[in-house]
Parts: structure tokens; sequence; C-alpha cells
């Protein structure tokens, strides 16, 4: 800390010190009390005088304590500020570009913090502030785009907007963005200085638009102290463990960063470090791994950056299947290296392969049995195979050699007799080649090469529901990979021989990729009969941070091939079970180890942590101590006892201090508090309340349900509704508020005269109160002794066309922690507008609108995500239902209102 | 510093009084070091010890003739013995209003160390056979240090000033008189004060004046603006700068004890000046010793002042 961090910001107050001297004299000349002493013996001086009449000083010590406290008070005044940050010149309106790609969110700390810092000098300076996005987000129905430039508005107001501001798991468009500003000539105009809060990353269009923005406003870009860009690029397993690519950024320093691994509930499996080596952009991690640990991971990270594209997930196909191909015990090597050797090729990089006898083989429980003809053994061990795939195995059969016949057991189709054959020698037909997978197939979005020719197939009798069996099919319709779930596995069966006698297939990589679809499928967890989906829902998506979240309804699903993260399109896990395939930030990146060329003309600068630091509340303080001390040092001086009359002296200048720091820190710190002193602040900005019944937890519960409430508001909607009141209608003023939440506790207390009163008020004039008897039990008759001397109107139930459940999402019912009905006035009054005033249900909602965040304890483990959800719906459709009335009823009419405009 | 105002010295002597056993003690272990037995006067009189022969006259009662001093010569002697009577002294503690006052917690007040010293010194008179008294208003004397308390309560009775009392007070013949206290009425009625002095002494009485003051009067440790007050809470003097009126008081203050110390020359009196942040032993002794003196000059009848002419005769053996 150096005096060059302090600046005034009203430095005219400092003349007040030019007044020192002067109060220096006075201070000098005035005269201390006279000591009181009691001195009998003083008789004699009768009639001495004393030889000079001076008036005694004070004392110099004193004189100077107090100069140095009428100082620091001066000092004060002129509001100190350590660590001024300039981050523009004062000068117009400053356009501040936010970047929120996602190389942003590794340093978004820092970027809030100078956020903030802009938005006080903002405020010093009275200078209006224009807000821009980098990263686009999700509009109109499938796609996106930029979301439109903020402003102008008012310093002050920029918290709420900050506060909105998330990185996000995408790349920034710089392109839109120079759309966007070109499109805003007036604020082009306004603006007097660009501040862009961006790392030293280069993206496609930076250094463009850099250039073109230097046209409107000098730009100062505002980086990170941390520089370090991180990625993991790809992930995948070796037959020892796993390989994973990271993308980073050149330095000339060695690094080391920590690969975290994480398993299926977010724990930590496998902490790596990997050392960075300097000047490169790149860095292979080979880790050995067993298997089973390898199947565990979920995810793997890096320690300590939180960014979406530092985590790779890994979905179902990560996991190794263990894939047993069963072979008679006749059978020497000689024919396994000859036989299997395509499928041994295409399987053992994805899974652990081993030959064995089927009675083997079911001992060691593998997850998918690989047969090609008749399933040797099979006469001992029938039952044991037929209870193996009810309990979840995954059979895949082949066609066998030219002895054909595989058997009727354990196949997914009826067979021909015989088998077909085409293209060869006797045949006149040439070979067939593979049509598009469809849809029902897992293969469904697999590239089919022009190159793939079956000569001979098993032929399956067309039974009705074959079409839906069909997993692959020939240019002629007939069936070449068909399967069926039983119980809970799952029978495959290729209609061709593993080996390339029949066809090129097996060869082909094209039968590497099928059986990377296939085996997924064979997962322990995997419900067969579950449908096989070609577009695959998101199942939780990362945000910018990469933290998982349940998607909302602005995710759309994904098909092969996965197109690069973008809005609708988050990085996540998506498809269900062994369908699930994580789409990662991480590959998409390119290049992120370039450092941008900034055109000259661009100033730079570096995000300190320093925060501005507010001196007035020191100077002050340190005031207020030399006062006491002052204080303390008369009392001692003088020997006054506290306990006699004379403290007087010494206890008028201790509460003159006390008095005069208090009334300064309340004009410095809250200029506007005073001013709102007698107006309650609900009246100025709307918020939801609750009552307070006095009964602690349940209090908390409420507080944190609407407060969890006024959050989904404000991320859903465009009711910005401020912080949660708790009311209480024996003391409290109701009319601000637009809906009351009441839950019902036992041996609650009957309101008094004057609260009754104040409640049906509220009531008449168009408040509206939820009223929850947290425990399912809704009896209207029990509502109407509890609530005696409340004018509650008579109760109905909710009729499912009622506004409330359409108001803003569509529903069925009143979903809370549980959804049974809700009752609300019968005739609502035509003087309110038909809108109901009092809701009375027993949901428990409070419980269900609170956010879960970690380890809280009113988190309430019961409710599903599904029913959370539909909870916060209900409660958006709740506070807009009290917000707008019966509007959204009347917009029932508009094609007929739109109709008659027409004509 | 600290003072203690006194605004109620009636109370403070109430509390003086209570504390009156404590005093008493106190005065005795003062007094044991300079006490002795009882003593002869040194002259003939009523006693058991034996004092002269002297030779037979007619008239003499013939039971004192001492016949084995007689038979061993020609004369008849008769054998007196010596007088054995007790002197009477008076001792004044004067506790005006300003001598409950002390200038700091730590040192007793003046009253205090006054009756402290007057009723030690009682103590060692009576333990000698002599009888003291005090002024109040029963004249009270006592003989026998069992009634040491009374004389204490007495003591407390006594008129609190000197001024205006030469009429009031009439001591016996050569009795002593011993006045202690801080005597500042000298320092506003040194007249009448000195008058009562001089009358108390008239009648060959022997005497002392002990003033007893406090350190603060003989040396004022103030500073700086301060207001004066009495012990009644009337203010009596304001000093800008006390420091300046060190030197003045310090003059008038020598004024004022010569003021008492020539009241006592006057009477030819002994005066002692004793400072209650000193011990009181000295003083005592002091005044004992002084006590003792008269008593050697004046001999068998001697206490009072000592006459020229003096009756001393010689034991002959």
């Amino acid at each position: 800390m150096s005096l060059s961090a302090i600046t005034f910001l009203y430095p005219a107050m400092l003349a007040g010190l030019l007044a020192l001297p002067i109060v220096w004299l006075l201070i000098r000349s005035a005269p201390r009390s006279p000591k009181t002493v009691i001195f009998p013996a003083a008789r004699i001086l009768r009639g001495l005088k004393s030889k000079r009449r001076d008036i005694q000083r004070a004392p110099i010590w004193q004189t100077i304590l107090r100069c140095l406290i009428l100082t620091l008070l001066i000092i004060a005044a002129a509001r100190p500020v350590m660590n001024r940050n300039d981050f523009a010149a004062n000068d117009g309106a400053i356009l501040i570009i936010a970047d929120n790609g996602w190389d942003s969110a590794a340093n978004w700390r820092q970027y809030r913090t100078a956020l903030q810092q802009i938005a006080n000098q903002a405020r010093f300076e009275l200078q209006t502030v224009y807000i821009a996005q980098t990263a686009p987000e999700a509009a109109g129905a499938t796609t996106w785009k930029l979301p439109d430039i903020v402003g102008p508005v008012s310093p002050n107001d920029t918290k709420n907007l900050f506060d909105r501001l998330q990185p996000r798991p995408w790349p920034s468009d710089y392109a839109a963005l120079s759309d966007l500003i070109s499109e805003r000539p007036e604020m082009n105009r306004a603006v007097g200085s660009i501040l862009w809060l961006t790392s030293e990353m280069d993206s496609p269009g930076k250094a463009k638009i850099a250039s073109e923005l230097l046209d409107i406003a000098p730009i100062t870009t505002i980086s990170p102290t941390i520089t370090d860009r991180i990625a993991i690029r790809s992930l995948s397993r070796s037959g020892t463990g796993m390989l994973a690519t990271l993308a980073h950024n050149r330095d000339d320093q060695p690094r080391e960063i920590n690969l975290l691994a994480r398993g299926e509930r977010g724990n930590v499996i496998l902490r790596h470090t990997v050392e960075i080596t300097p000047d490169s952009d790149q860095s292979d991690v080979a880790i050995l791994l067993p298997r089973d640990i390898s199947n565990a991971i979920q995810s793997v990270g890096i320690e300590g950056v939180e960014s979406a594209a530092s985590v790779f997930q890994t979905g179902a196909r990560w996991q190794q299947r263990r894939v047993g191909v069963v072979v008679s015990s006749g059978d020497g090597p000689g024919v396994l290296s000859d036989q299997y050797f395509f499928l041994d090729r295409a399987l053992s990089p994805y899974a652990d392969v081993t030959y064995a006898p089927l009675g083997t083989l079911l001992e060691d429980k593998v997850d998918v049995l690989v047969s090609a003809g008749p399933i040797s053994g099979l006469g001992s061990q029938f039952d044991a195979l037929e209870r193996w795939v009810n309990e979840g195995g995954m059979l895949v059969r082949f066609a066998g050699d030219s002895s054909s016949q595989i058997g009727n057991e354990f196949l997914p189709v009826t067979l021909r007799l015989g088998n077909r054959d085409f293209g060869g020698s006797m045949s006149w037909e040439k070979p067939k080649r593979l049509l598009d997978f469809p849809d029902n197939s897992p293969f469904h979005g697999v590239e089919v090469p022009d190159d793939i020719t079956v000569t001979r197939q098993l032929l399956a009798e067309p039974d009705p529901d074959i079409v839906s069996k069909t997993w692959a099919r020939l240019t002629d319709g007939t069936p070449l990979i068909t399967s069926t779930p039983r119980n809970a596995g799952r029978i495959v069966l290729f209609h061709v021989t593993p080996w390339a006698d029949w066809s090129n297939l097996p060869m082909s990589g094209l039968f590497v990729e099928l059986w990377q679809r296939l085996l997924p499928l064979a997962s322990p967890s995997n419900r067969s009969d579950a449908e096989l989906q070609s577009s695959l829902p998101a199942q939780t998506i990362l945000d910018g941070f990469g933290r998982p979240h349940q998607p909302d309804a602005l995710i759309l699903p994904v098909q092969t091939p996965l197109p690069t993260p973008n809005p609708r399109h988050p990085p996540g896990i998506y498809g269900e079970n062994g369908q699930a395939v994580a789409l990662n930030l991480g590959p998409s990146l390119s290049d992120i180890g370039r450092d941008v060329v900034w055109p000259s003309g661009i100033s730079t600068r570096e995000i300190t942590d320093q925060s501005q630091v507010d001196l007035a509340a020191l100077c002050l303080l340190a005031a207020f101590i030399l006062i006491l001390f002052d204080a303390a040092i008369l009392l001692v001086l003088n020997n006054v006892s506290l306990r006699r009359s004379r403290r007087s002296n010494a206890l008028t200048s201790l509460l003159l201090a006390a008095v005069l720091t208090g009334v300064a820190t309340t004009s410095m710190m809250m200029p506007a508090a005073s001013m709102a002193a007698t107006l309650p602040e609900a009246a100025l900005q709307p918020r939801l309340a609750y009552l307070e019944t006095g009964n602690a937890p349940v209090d908390r519960l409420s507080r944190a349900g609407m407060t969890g409430l006024t959050e989904i508001l404000r991320r859903r909607s465009a009711a910005d509704l401020n912080t949660v009141d708790g009311v209480n209608p024996e003391t409290d003023e109701l009319s601000f508020y637009p809906l009351i939440y009441w839950p019902l506790v036992d041996g609650q207390e009957p309101f008094s005269e004057r609260a009754q009163e104040r409640l049906n008020r509220y009531l008449n004039n168009g408040g509206m109160i939820l009223i929850d008897s947290r425990d399912r039990e809704v009896q209207p008759a029990r509502l109407r002794r509890l609530l005696a001397g409340l004018e509650v109107p008579l109760l109905d139930r909710a009729p499912s066309d009622h506004i409330l459940f359409r108001s803003f999402y569509l529903l069925d019912h009143a979903f809370g922690r549980f959804s049974e009905p809700l009752w609300l006035d019968a005739r609502p009054s035509q003087r309110l507008d038909g809108v109901a005033s009092v809701l009375f249900g027993g949901n428990d909602w409070a419980s269900a609108w609170i956010i879960p965040e970690g380890r809280d304890e009113l988190r309430s483990e019961d409710i599903s995500p599904r029913q959370r959800e539909m909870a916060y719906r209900f409660g958006v459709n709740l506070v807009m239902y009290a917000l707008t009335g019966s509007y959204k009823g009347d917009q029932v009419h508009i094609p007929a209102i739109l109709e008659r405009l027409g004509r | 510093m600290v003072t203690a105002p006194v605004q109620d010295h009636v109370a403070a002597a109430r509390a003086l009084a209570a504390k009156l056993p404590q005093l008493i003690d106190e005065s005795r272990r003062t007094a044991i070091s300079l006490r002795s037995g009882l003593h002869g006067n040194r002259k003939v009189g009523p006693g058991s010890d034996f004092w002269q022969f002297r030779p037979y006259v007619p008239g003499d009662p013939t039971n004192q003739i001492d016949w084995r001093r007689s038979a061993r010569s020609e004369h008849t002697f008769i054998r007196q013995t010596e007088w054995q009577a007790s002197h009477n002294y008076w001792i004044w503690p004067v506790l005006s209003p300003s001598t409950y006052w002390a200038s700091s917690d730590k040192l007793p007040s003046k009253a205090e160390r006054t009756l402290i010293i007057s009723i030690a010194l009682a103590d060692l008179l009576i333990r000698n056979g002599e009888t003291v008294g005090t002024f109040d208003g029963e004249r009270t004397r006592i003989t026998s240090a069992e009634h040491l308390e009374k004389l204490g309560h007495a003591m407390l009775a006594s008129p609190q000033s000197i001024a205006g009392q030469a009429t009031n007070i009439h001591p016996g013949r050569k009795h002593s008189v011993l006045i202690l206290g801080d005597f500042l009425e000298f320092a506003d009625q040194s007249e009448q004060s000195a008058r009562t002095v001089r009358r108390l002494g008239q009648y060959q009485n022997d005497g002392a004046l002990v003033q007893i003051l406090d350190p603060a009067e003989i040396a004022p440790p103030f500073q700086g603006r301060v207001d004066l007050f009495d012990t009644d809470a009337q203010m009596i003097f304001r000093s800008e700068k006390f420091e300046d009126l060190t030197e003045g008081y310090k003059l008038r203050a020598q004024k004022w004890r010569a003021l008492v110390r020539d009241a006592a020359r006057q009477n030819d009196w002994l005066y002692d000046r004793h400072v209650t942040s000193e011990s009181a032993s000295p003083t005592l002794l002091a005044l004992y010793q002084h006590l003792s003196e008269r008593q050697n000059q004046s001999g068998s009848n001697g206490r009072g002042r000592p006459n020229l002419h003096r009756h001393n005769t010689q034991e002959m053996s």
C-alpha cells in the first residue's frame, strides 16, 4: 500500500485543513475547567493575588490530539479511496463487453470482481453503462442468437444484470457481436470507452472485431491474471488404462496439473498429476488403470479449473464389456485365429474378450456372449443360458459355416431352412449392399460405406413384427441384423458369419463401429425393454463451470453424428442407459494455445484483486478511537471517579464522540436509507412474502421456499422480484405484497382483531393468500375453523381449466411436494376482476420450491427432480396469476379479437 | 490526589467515636514504650513511701514518731512519708470541622490523629497516677485507665474552637493544659484564640499547644486551575495557576504557625507541630519529656510553670 494508491473523491473538502491553525489556536487557548479541591487551609490564602493573571493553556499534547481528530474528520469528509480503479476515461458511456464463452469460466470470479469495480467507478463518475455478451443463447424454436446489448443502464442497476451473466459452455461468437454492435448506431455515438473483459486466447473474429470497435471508441481489454488455458481434448481407453489429450496454451515454464477422475456419484476415483512441458500446446497422458476402475469413471476433470472445457464425460460407450466367445472345447488355437480374427480385431480395443466353452463363460458372468453357428455345449447349459439372458445378458449370434443350421432356440426371429446365396458362382444375383440403418436401430446415424457386400445370408421368416426387430437390412429389404429383447436381456443375430466368407462386413471398419454401438447396450444397468431411441434427449447438461445440471426445456435432443456444443446442445450426457453418449466441449476446441494478436491502439490491463477501499470509514474509526483516548486521559487527569457525580464531564465527551461518529457513519454509509426510513422497502419493489408463524423451522422453510421461487421466477420469467419478506399481520402492513404464503402450523394463535381486520382489508383489496396445510389434508372446513374471524370466501376445488393452470405453463395439478387438489374462491368477486383471493391446499409448496444447494438442512430428499420441476412451474404460474390476474384468461379470446380487428 | 471532602463533620465525629476502642488500643500501643510506674511527688505528703525524718516538735501526732530512728540518737524523729497526690492534666483536642479533612485517603484525618495523641497521652499520665480531664460540658476527669473510653467520648464532646472559650474554661491552679488541633482559627481569629490560650495559662498553668497538620497544609501539592473549597463546600478561593501561589501560601502558613507558636510562648508553654504523615510517637515523646522536665524543674508540687522559690528538701540520711 502506498500513498499514491489513495485518491480523494471530494478533494475540495481538504481545504478545510486550512482552518486547522485557527482551530489549533482556539483549542490551545481554551482553558480547562478548574479542578475542585477541598482544602480547608486555603482560608489563609484569602486576599492573596496571583502575580500574573494569565489563563492557563490547554496542554500541547491535548491540542495535538484534538487537531489530529479534526484532521481525520476532514479527511473522512473528503472520501479517500484506496486503489481507485480508473478503467475508462470519464467521457461518455461505457460499453462493457463481457466475454462469457467457455474460456471465461475459469476466470469468472475475477471477471465478476472487475465488473464490480467497473460499476463502482461508473457510479462514482455517473456514467451510463452498456453491457454486451459474446456467447450466444437459445432463441426461437431451435436456433440461437447473441443476446441483445443491454443499455443504457445506470450503474446502480447493473448489479442484477451482472448477476445474470453466466459463462456458457460454448464458444463466443464475435462475428455476431460485430453485427449486433453495428445495429446500434445510437449506442456507438454515446459510448466513450469500451471495456472488454476477455482472456488472451485467440478465437475466430476476435482481432477483427477489435479493430472494428476501435473506430467507435478506445478499447481497454481487461484480462485475468491467470492466463493458463487448458482443455481436455479427448479421452479414450487403451488396453492398459486410458489416454487423455490435453490442449493448453504455450508456456515457457513447466506446469503441473492434476487430473481428477470422478465416479458415478461425483466421488474422486483417481488423481493423476501431469507434467506439462514448456513450449508445447498439447500433452498426451497415458494413465495405467485396472479395467473395472476405468469402467467406473464417469468424468475426468482438471483440479482447480472450473470450466466446461476441462470436464470430459464418458458416457455409456466408455465402459468396457466382458465379451465371451463360445468355442467348443475341441477347437484348437488355429481355428480361433482363423475364424475369429476379424471379430477379435473389432472387439479387443473396446472390450475384454475371452474364448472359452459356454459353461465357463456363464460362470464367469460375462456381459456379452458371442457364438458363431450352433451354440456348442448348449445341451447341458440350456437352462443356465436362458437364465443368463433373462437376467440381462446379451447374446450375439452369427451364422455358422456351411452346415448352416444354427438351431431354433435363442434367436430373435424365425429362420427359414437353408441360406440364401447370391453373387456366388452358382447364382445370377449380384451381391447385395446395406441400406441405411433404420430409426429403431441403435446403429442409426452410422455411415454405411458403399463397398460392403453380402453374398450369403440366413433368411428370416417375414413375421409381422419383423420390421421392429430388424436393425439392419439389405438393399432388397431382407434383414441382416435382427434383435429382440428377452426379459432384461437381449438377443442379436447377425445373419452372416463372423468371418469373411459370406460378406466382407467383418473385415470392414463398419463392423468396428457396429460393435461400438452394440457393446454399451449390454450394460448391466440397461433395460433392454426400453425403446431404443434415435434422437437422444439430454439427461444432464454442464454449465459454463463444468457443473452438471438438470436440462431445461431449451435443450434439444441430439442425434448422431454429435453436433459441436451450442446453446441448444450444451455439453452433457444425452440418451439413457446403453445409449448414453457424452457431448464434450473439448474435442470441438482447436488452437486454444494461440494468443490473440491485438491490433495496435488497444490498451490492456490486468484485473487486480485490490478492490477499492473506502478509507473514510477507517478515518472515522480512528477519530473515534482518538476521541475515546482523549476522554480517557481526561478521566485520569481530573481524578474523576465514575461513581461520583463529577463523571458528567467525561461522560459528555464519550457520548459526544459516540453520537458524532454514529451520525457521520450513517450519513456516509447509508445516504438512501435515511430517506427511505419512513417507507417500507416492500413499497419500492414488488416481492413475495410469507406469514411468520413464530415456529422457527417452518419460517426458515417458508423463507427458503419463497426465495427459491423468486430465483426461479427471475430465471424463467420477466418477474424480477426482490428478496422475500416475512410478514406478521399483527404489526406489518400487508398491502405491498402481491402474494402471501401462509403455512399452517399446529397450535397457531388466533389473530387479534387488528390483524384480522388487516387481513380482511388485504383480501378485499385484491391481495392473494396461499394457505398451505402442508400435510396433504385439504379440508376447507378445517380451514374455516382455523381462520375464525377472517372473511374467507366460499371455497371450491379449482377447475382443471382455471387460469392458474395456464398463466405461464400448462399444468394439470397444483404441484408441490404432493399433488393434491387446490381449493380457491368459488365465486370470486367481480370487483376483483374475478381473481381468487384465497387459495388453499396441502401440498407443502415451500419445501418443493427450495432450490437444493449442496447439503442443506432444509433440503427434503423425498422430492423427485421431476416433482420439484413441476412445483417450480406451479409456483411460476401462481405468481403470474397473482401479478397479472385474469389477463392470461383474456388471452384465449385473442384469435377472436384479432379476427374482428382484421375485419 | 484524591480529596476526601468532609461535608458532615458531625457524622465524621460519630464515625470517629465508633472507632474509639480501636483508637484507644492504638494509643496504648503508642504509649506503652513511654510508660513508667507510679511516681512519687518528691515531697512530704500522704503516701506509703518513706520520704524523710524530721525532728519531733510538739504538736506532732505521736503515732508518727519513728521509734527505731529515735532510739539511735538523742532526738526524737518523726517519720514522714512522701506526698503521693496526683496532678491534674487537662487535655483538649480541638476537633474543629476542618480537622476531619485529610488530603489523601492514605492519611488519617487530623481529628483522628489528634484523638490518638490525646488518648495516648492521657493513658500515659493516668498510668503515672495523674488525673486527666477534658473540657467537655461536665469537665470529665478520670484517674483510671479503664475509663479512657469515657474520656475519649468526652474529648469528642469538647468545644470545637478555641476562640471565644476564654470565659468558659477554667482549669484549676497549676493544672496542666494540653491543647491539640490544627489551630486554623489562628489564621483569621488569632487575637481571640491567643487570648483564650493566655487565660488558660494565667494561674501558673503549664501546658502545650500541639499543632497537628496535614502534609498538604505545609506544602500544597496542587497545580494549575484549582477551585479550593472548605469542608462545608463553600468556595474559598480560585487559583488560575496554583504554582504561582505556592510561595505566598508557604509564607502565610509560616506566619500562621508563628501565631500559634507565639500564643504558646506567651504562656511559656511547649509548642510542637505534628504532621499526620509521620508517626505519632515522636510527638508523644516530646510532650511527655516536656512534662517530665517540668516535673523535675518544679519539684514536688511542681507541675505548672516553674516558680523560682522552690522548697526542696534533700533527704537526710
